[in-house]
């Protein structure tokens, strides 16, 4: 198969390439966004708006867990935009070059070339989560109140599945698309009607796309009952699919 | 046992037939040129050997294996050079060596070893450390020669390898093929037919995705032995080729400058009537001669240009 070494070589390009320090960085700055936000906000509306002297803005401070799960919706927008961005060329890219030709010349199965890729941009995606979300439940815990650590590490792993969906849909348009940015807006296309189409489809499928698992995972966080089940399982299975339908689609393309 | 065969090859992109039915065998050793005009299907026929294409028809096998259901195995006894090879620009030369020395599974001794050596001989160790995106044109050709040969393959395609260099890179990448004649068998395909003339012992030229002629270098000049006459003037005549070519006893005209090479269909009467019809065409003769046929001589008069 000739995984190790490709894989080898991708996490080297990672780090080379400066993805490995960006993107985690990004995640942890939207991460620490949504408590900074909440703690500054009766400041920032003093200062923004045009208040007679002595009125006073009291605005309460929402459970520090609603606070946490609340970087989910900035890692759903944001977050995902930046692991498709960095995804998109990882085939499509190399195609273009000609880099791909030297390397699949070599014995390197389509199968470990596009596997090796998805271990490395799924590992940035899961380490980027994971480090924003610590961002986001630290930060809460310091400027907020104290949070449950517990419940946002079990929200934090229960949302992951959509991280790695975004990556799984980047490097599938990679493979069929002719030029990285193509491969990037049909991805993110990807990502807006798996989230915003399925929940109009039925009861069944409704409780199985991005939106009902990043609930879950939001419920996780807050504290409050969660069944993660369908929407884990469903996600992944997408994600699954896409990275079976890129291998298929590039085991038989020329390169 | 051939070392390489294609049996009624057929390749189709969309309506156009690339390749319609291309057969040759080739046996190990020496340097193989493959030649054709632009559209005959070269670099497709090489791309399918080299598994970065599947073919629509057909069969091929390197050294025994079939292309298209044994591709791994084939990948690990072949080299391959791209016209323009592109290498990930963040590593350094050595760097690459060693990583693509590991997809071939070579332990860690031999495969510093190889890069050494192969590093060496390409004229690239005192730049080995350096980036990739820093090298030349014919410092990245170099490079891809070198990891061609990493592996000691049975078989080395290049695809047009020195059609884009300049002379001194030229001049090193064909020193080195003809090097490698007892290392390997080579595979080449090339627009410079002086290039091939100088490095391959046997041809193959293709024309519209079929093959035209395969023989060794000797049989082909005894198959086309027709001399070539040329004709030099003291300065180009615009008329002179639609004149020469005119005659019943001439097959073709070629012209370089002031230069006309001139193709006989009837060697004897060309001999004796070919400089009357250029003075009486007004020319002034400079020189005159008989030449035997060169590579692009035979090259033009297979493909019919």
């Amino acid at each position: 198969m000739n995984i190790m070494p490709m894989l080898s070589k991708e996490l080297k390009e990672l780090a080379r390439s400066y993805k490995l320090l960006f993107v985690p960085l990004a995640f942890v700055l939207l991460g620490l966004t949504q408590p900074v936000t909440y703690k500054m906000l009766p400041q920032l509306m003093k200062s923004a708006s045009n208040l007679p002297p002595g009125a006073v803005i009291d605005i309460p401070l929402p459970p520090a867990g609603d606070v946490v799960a609340m970087a989910l919706g900035q890692f759903n927008q944001l977050g995902i935009l930046i692991l498709v961005l960095v995804a998109m060329g990882a085939v499509a890219g190399e195609r273009a070059t000609g880099v791909a030709a030297t390397v699949l010349t070599k014995p390197v199965g389509r199968g470990a070339y596009l596997g090796a890729k998805a271990i490395a941009y799924g590992l940035l995606a899961v380490v980027s989560g994971v480090l924003g979300m610590a961002a986001a439940a630290y930060y809460t815990q310091v400027l907020i109140g104290a949070i449950n650590w517990t419940d946002a590490a079990v929200g934090t792993v229960l949302y992951l599945p959509n991280l790695l969906l975004a990556v799984a849909l980047a490097l599938c348009c990679s493979t069929f698309m002719k030029t990285p940015l193509a491969a990037g807006g049909v991805g993110l296309a990807g990502v807006v009607v798996l989230n915003m189409v399925p929940k109009y489809l039925g009861k069944f499928v409704a409780g199985a796309y991005p939106g009902a698992l990043t609930e879950a995972a939001s419920k996780a966080i807050a504290g409050q009952e969660f069944a993660p089940g369908r929407p884990v399982t469903g996600v992944l299975l997408v994600a699954l699919l896409a990275l079976v339908a890129g291998w298929a689609v590039l085991k038989r393309q020329e390169i | 046992m051939p070392l390489i065969t294609c049996e009624g090859l057929t390749k189709t992109y969309g309506s156009f037939q690339a390749l319609r039915g291309l057969t040759f065998t080739a046996e190990g050793g020496g340097c193989i040129g493959f030649l054709g005009p632009n559209g005959a299907g070269k670099t497709t026929t090489i791309r399918i050997l080299t598994g970065l294409a599947h073919a629509s028809g057909g069969r091929a096998t390197v050294d025994g294996l079939d292309v298209a259901t044994q591709a791994d195995q084939v990948r690990s006894r072949i080299g391959y050079l791209a016209q323009s090879p592109a290498f990930y620009n963040y590593m350094s030369g050595q760097e690459f060596m060693l990583w693509v020395a590991s997809l071939f599974h070579l332990d860690g001794r031999t495969a510093r070893s190889r890069t050494e050596e192969l590093l060496k001989r390409l004229g690239l160790w005192e730049a080995r450390r350096r980036a990739i995106g820093g090298y030349s044109g014919g410092m990245k050709q170099r490079l891809g020669m070198a990891q061609a040969l990493i592996n000691r393959p049975k078989v080395l395609f290049l695809d047009e390898p020195v059609s884009a260099l300049d002379p001194v890179g030229r001049h090193e990448i064909l020193n080195l093929i003809d090097e490698l004649r007892g290392e390997t068998t080579i595979f080449m395909s090339s627009h410079v037919l002086a290039d091939v003339e100088r490095v391959c012992e046997r041809v193959i030229i293709v024309n519209s995705g079929q093959v035209a002629v395969e023989a060794n270098m000797a049989e082909l000049r005894d198959t086309y032995a027709s001399p070539v006459f040329t004709v030099e003037l003291d300065a180009h005549d615009p008329d002179l080729r639609a004149s020469l070519q005119a005659l019943p006893f001439v097959s073709g005209v070629r012209r370089e400058g002031p230069v006309y090479r001139v193709a006989a269909a009837d060697v004897a009467v060309a001999r004796r009537e070919l400089p009357r019809a250029v003075l009486a065409a007004g020319a002034t003769l400079v020189r005159y001669g008989v030449e035997a046929p060169t590579l692009e001589d035979i090259f033009l008069k297979v493909v019919g240009a």
